[in-house]
């Protein structure tokens, strides 16, 4: 299965990770890793210290977190090929593998024995096809072979490691079983248990002798440790588990880390969005009573199965799902379940129910056309692996705030369908009903369920929207703009009506109600657009009564509407160039592909510094690019390439295992322009260098991991190169195109956390100053930093018209290619004469990238004819503050 | 598979497109030959698979087109011989 963007993002800080640490331990590696800006400000103040777990400092101990939908088991069986690599350096390393529940135990391992599911398919491939996995119920099954020529994956829960568990038990106890996978281990060794007189006695042993257990097995092992969802897992550890197993290193995957859990890497919510991964906002509406709640799950269900049936890209059967009370409360799944046949008449075939007891899914394929079920009810979660991404609407008819497993079944209805985003925007949103008394508390509710599934608190708020009207002011304690409705009776027939309501869906609202004429109520604002489609839709009289309402309720509250709501036109013009005769964007990947470059090019010598080994009697010494590090005999002696004997090592051999470890994950490179590369650099360092082939053999993950950084400096090299021919050498021909522009629009940043308004209001901010992305900088909203205090000095600048807070690798924002990717600026604005001002703040400790951002800016400045200026501002330069800076910048 | 073609795209089957690039395919236009993944080979794909217009698969040495692309052109890259199994 291809990785997806944040997914990739993730594995390589991991790798980076495990690189760091070989060299400079845990500690340093994390710290330096989570102190760079860009890290730091996605970790948005987790980060930055290590902790130890339970005072293993040589131990690697980190936490990925990812919302749930996200891929984490996927992930998981990536990260141990990532730790194989960059860490363990053992071909087949022994993985331990926890999760939550016994249920999610038993789907694990079936999951990772399946030949065909993505999860084996991952291992598979690291492992070239040589992977066992186990269930640790199982562990006897486990051969010598298995674990000498195979990466073993045994799968468990923290429940099976406790001493004081029957599974735990087991674990720990000999077993005689095991005796073939203790061969070569000496009777006595110091960090194993031994047997203790009572067992001694039974089978006629020593006291002192090991103890032939798994737990035993698995500290020869030193497991690799995959933590699947348990933060109370990992820090519920004892310190006798952890001494016990041993394991080598432990990586979390979890939604929800815990804060000493050293958090490495964190995805947030829009990267799934983006990703195509999960569908958002919720709509979320309240309603008094249980019977409301359906009433309003199963009209949403119908509505979207109309959207459904207009969509042809891939079939949706829209599906609701219910969650009903616990057996003695008043609304049972017997109860829910005729209501809906009675009240509703609902064919009891589309209606299935899911609970303990009864199972009405097993066996079932929910995607298959033919399939009648519409209805799923449920009381507590839906089991792992029931992730119907056709579940739009979640309704729950219990109280929300007592309902447990509310966030997982809330989870359920996230996923979106063939992770590809739909043309009617209805289908790209999740739905939830609930049953509240006010608004307010049904979104309090909701927001903490988000933040229960991974969500940031604020990134959780700004996906909730309301199914009535728009958001109260003040709901999470932010300042929001008043939004004006309209209300305008008509008369028109019943289809001009539905046109009307589908030209702006989130706007306007039509209610019938027999004997009066329907009432029109459009809520903010309607695009120029939207209004020819709504007046056009319409009969003439009813169009002109419309169109004086709207520009009536337009005069009174313009002063209100943000220049995006007042369809101000906001286009920023792109960056282009041309090459090889053709006008492309300015953006270095797709450059790139325009340029033919081979690997034969590049020298194939490692030189003395950059990497160097020396065999003392213990082990080999490495120097690379300056560090030290060291093999140990001892780390390898137990699987010394077991299938090839150490006299059938050749430079073959090692060239291609080394074309394995080193390949690019994007297809770069030709497999032949590899193997003769590689064979070049193998040759040198053992001929011109002298290096024993067998001491390269031994040092091979050292050697693939320098090869990888060399050919990653080649591509940056490469890329480097293209960069500067295509847009900065004399014959460069780069130019700027408003109609490949970046235009801006109402909305564009929806689902973007925000400021929240509390400290200054912007008058000048295009979505309006309610609408400003948050900032960086302290602060949960950013309004401690000094980016914010740019922002304000920015809007007070007499000349600028309106301006926007760009929001860093969103798909709509404004971007300037890098040579190795893009920039994001922070500000981009629109003056009173027409010219566009592009605005990069540079806080104190950056300055060392603004360089490259400063050159291409001026290029685009350059290259706009005069519509374009650029300013990278500073906090304070030569006296002069940030408005000062931008004034001296647009004088003319 | 439905369809037969001329050039590196092989023809569709429910609705997939496949296509192989191979040494040859350019002429003496390329010093790498024609199994390399690029703007121009795309052209020679697109010009040999006519009218279909649903999502290709492509085997090949090398791919230079960015993950940007390959989306936007609804292309799958597999290269050869890693992403090909004998299972």
């Amino acid at each position: 299965m291809q990785l997806k963007l944040y997914q990739t993002d993730t594995l390589n800080v991991l790798r980076r990770f495990f690189e760091e640490t070989r060299l400079r331990g845990p500690k340093a590696a994390y710290e330096t890793i989570t102190r760079e800006p860009e890290q730091a400000k996605r970790l948005r103040g987790y980060g930055g210290t290590y902790e130890a777990l339970l005072g293993q400092e040589e131990m690697p101990y980190v936490c990925l977190r990812l919302p749930t939908g996200g891929g984490k088991t996927l992930l998981g069986a990536h990260a141990i090929g990532v730790a194989k690599n960059s860490w363990i350096e053992r071909d087949f390393p022994l993985v331990l593998w926890l999760v939550p529940t016994n249920m999610i135990r038993t789907q694990t391992v079936d999951a990772l024995n399946n030949p065909k599911h993505p999860y084996r398919l991952a291992l598979d491939e690291q492992f070239g096809g040589r992977v066992r996995v186990f269930d640790i119920g199982d562990f006897t099954r486990i051969r010598a072979h298995d674990l000498a020529a195979n990466c073993c994956v045994v799968v468990g829960t923290l429940q099976t490691l406790r001493v004081e568990s029957t599974d735990g038990r087991k674990v720990y106890a000999h077993n005689e079983n095991l005796e073939p996978l203790f061969n070569e281990v000496p009777k006595r060794l110091a960090g194993l248990e031994p047997l203790g007189s009572e067992i001694a006695a039974r089978i006629g042993g020593h006291a002192d002798d090991i103890r032939y257990s798994f737990a035993n097995l698995c500290h020869l092992h030193r497991p690799l440790m995959i933590v699947d969802e348990a933060h109370k897992a990992v820090t519920g550890l004892s310190r006798e588990v952890q001494a016990r197993v041993n394991p080598c290193a432990i990586v979390e995957f979890t939604a929800t880390p815990h804060k000493k859990s050293n958090i490495l890497h964190s995805v947030n919510a829009q990267e799934l969005k983006d990703a195509q991964m999960i569908k958002l906002p919720v709509r979320l509406e309240e309603h008094d009573t249980w019977e409301g709640a359906v009433t309003g799950a199963i009209l949403k269900r119908a509505e979207l199965s109309e959207e459904a049936a207009s969509d042809r890209a891939n079939y949706i059967r829209p599906i609701v799902l219910f969650q009903a009370e616990d057996k003695n409360r008043e609304v049972t799944v017997d109860v829910l379940r005729q209501h809906l046949i009675d009240t509703h008449h609902i064919d009891p075939k589309a209606i299935a129910v899911a609970t303990g007891d009864q199972r009405e899914l097993d066996g079932i394929v929910l995607f298959k056309p033919d399939c009648p079920i519409e209805y799923v009810i449920t009381v507590e979660a839906l089991k792992e692996g029931w992730d119907c991404s056709f579940a739009y609407v979640f309704c729950s008819v219990a109280n929300i705030n007592s309902a447990t497993d509310a966030e997982q079944l809330l989870g359920r209805v996230l996923r979106m369908p063939y992770a590809t985003r739909r043309k009617a925007a209805a289908l790209n949103k999740a739905y939830a009903h609930l049953v509240s008394k006010s608004f307010a508390q049904a979104a309090n509710t909701l927001r903490d369920r988000l933040v229960e599934m991974g969500f940031e608190e604020s990134e959780a708020e700004a996906n909730i929207e309301a199914e009535q009207g728009s958001l109260d002011d003040g709901l999470w304690g932010e300042r929001r703009r008043p939004n004006p409705t309209a209300r305008i009776a008509i008369e028109a027939p019943a289809e001009a009506l539905a046109a009307v309501k589908a030209a702006a869906p989130d706007k306007v609202k039509i209610e019938t109600t027999p004997g009066a004429a329907p009432t029109l109520t459009v809520t903010g604002f309607l695009r120029q657009s939207e209004k020819e489609v709504i007046y056009a839709a319409l009969p003439e009289a009813a169009a002109s009564i419309v169109r004086e309402a709207i520009a009536v309720h337009e005069r009174e509250h313009s002063h209100n509407a943000s220049p995006a709501e007042r369809g101000d036109d906001f286009i920023v013009p792109r960056l282009m160039t041309a090459v090889q005769g053709e006008l492309v964007f300015a953006d270095t990947e797709v450059l790139s592909e325009y340029f033919e470059w081979s690997l034969s090019e590049y020298p194939a010598q490692l030189s003395k510094a950059e990497f160097d080994v020396r065999d003392t009697s213990e082990a080999f010494e490495i120097d690379l690019d300056g560090d030290h590090l060291t093999v140990k005999y001892s780390d390898q002696a137990d699987q010394l390439m077991l299938d090839i004997p150490v006299d059938g090592w050749t430079p073959a051999g090692l060239v291609n295992i080394l074309a394995r470890q080193v390949r690019q994950a994007d297809s770069a490179i030709s497999h032949g322009d590899m193997i003769a590369w590689l064979s070049d650099v193998v040759l040198f360092l053992t001929g011109t260098r002298g290096l024993p082939l067998a001491t390269l053999m031994r040092c091979r993950f050292i050697l693939a991991r320098k090869l990888r950084d060399k050919l990653a400096a080649i591509r940056t090299e490469v890329r480097k190169g293209i960069y500067q021919r295509c847009l900065f050498a004399p014959e460069a021909k780069p130019e700027i195109s408003f109609e490949s522009g970046f235009r801006f629009y109402d909305g564009m940043f929806a689902g973007v956390p925000t400021y929240r308004g509390t400290k200054y209001r912007f008058a000048k901010h295009y979505l309006g100053w309610d609408r400003v992305p948050r900032f960086d900088g302290k602060g949960d909203d950013g309004a401690e930093g000094d980016e914010f205090k740019a922002a304000q000095q920015l809007d007070s600048v007499a000349e600028i018209e309106f301006w926007v807070r760009n929001v860093s690798k969103h798909p709509d924002a404004f971007w300037l290619p890098l040579a190795g990717g893009r920039t994001y600026p922070d500000f981009v604005a629109k003056l009173k004469d027409g010219r566009l001002l592009i605005i990069e703040y540079k806080g104190e400790h950056l300055v060392a990238d603004s360089t490259e951002k400063r050159a291409i800016g001026q290029l685009w400045q350059q290259s706009s004819g005069g519509n374009g200026v650029y300013v990278l501002a500073e906090k304070e330069r030569d006296g002069m503050n940030v408005k000062q800076q931008i004034a001296q910048a647009i004088a003319l | 598979m439905t369809g037969v073609h001329e050039g590196p795209f092989l023809g569709s089957h429910e609705g997939k497109g496949l296509a192989l690039l191979y040494n040859g395919i350019l002429g003496d236009k390329s010093v790498s030959g024609g199994n390399v993944l690029t703007r121009k080979t795309l052209g020679i794909i697109r010009a040999s698979a006519a009218t279909f217009s649903g999502p290709i698969t492509v085997y090949g040495e090398a791919c230079r087109l960015s993950p940007e692309t390959l989306k936007m052109e609804n292309l799958a890259f597999k290269q050869t011989p890693y992403d090909v199994r004998a299972r």
